[in-house]
């Protein structure tokens, strides 16, 4: 596999993203426990804390996003403009997947979150992506607007 | 030589050039003497900091 090289200022600032999405890791893992002491569940075994370290993911990649330290500099255009319609694509799909999820649900034909199981977890991965294009979509935009 | 010429050049990001000139971040000295290298400056023609030369600019 191919390593990408990032440059000094997106080495710091991955590092940084990092030890932030593990402090606001740890400190759902510890929200989750006092909400467990209280006896009230909002999701089952498996899927709370995959629900979690998406979370997790999700700040890290979306900080990314924003802080331009997704991509090294020895990208070229064509590949980011490859990339960014994947990311695109993927998002819009995921946000109509997730939409479709939530109809389904709120008709009683599909498990709620608090249920567990694959569903929920399939439309929390689904909130993810639409989370990170919106983000790269804005990040896209303002990017566009200051280089003209 | 714009921006994006140096940042390729000197191979970083024009999002990281435009940080070290708005004084947002400070690069290190490798990073500086290639960014010297690519202009044809010296280390203190570009970072030294005088009365003539304004505060965080390169």
């Amino acid at each position: 596999m191919k390593k990408i090289e990032f440059d000094e200022l997106q080495q710091s600032r991955r590092y940084l993203y990092g030890y932030q999405s593990f402090i606001l890791l740890l400190f759902l893992l510890l929200i989750d426990q006092v909400i467990s002491g209280i006896s009230t569940v909002w999701a089952q075994y498996p899927s709370h804390a995959m629900i979690l370290v998406l979370a997790g993911c999700t700040y890290f990649i979306s900080r990314c996003v924003w802080g331009d330290a997704l991509v090294g500099p020895k990208e070229t255009p064509r590949k980011m403009t490859v990339r960014a319609a994947i990311i695109v694509l993927i998002a819009v799909v995921a946000a109509i997947v997730g939409g479709l999820a939530l109809v389904m649900s709120s008709n009683g034909r599909e498990s709620a979150p608090s249920h567990g199981g694959g569903s929920s977890l399939f439309l929390y991965c689904m909130v993810m992506w639409a989370v990170i294009g919106i983000v790269y979509l804005i990040k896209r935009i303002r990017g566009n607007k200051e280089e003209n | 030589m714009s921006q994006k010429d140096v940042a390729e050049t000197v191979g970083v990001t024009r999002q990281t050039m435009n940080a070290i000139e708005n004084g947002d971040y400070n690069p290190s000295i490798n990073l500086c003497i290639a960014i010297c290298r690519a202009l044809g400056k010296t280390l203190d023609q570009l970072f030294w900091e005088d009365d003539s030369n304004e505060k965080n600019r390169v």
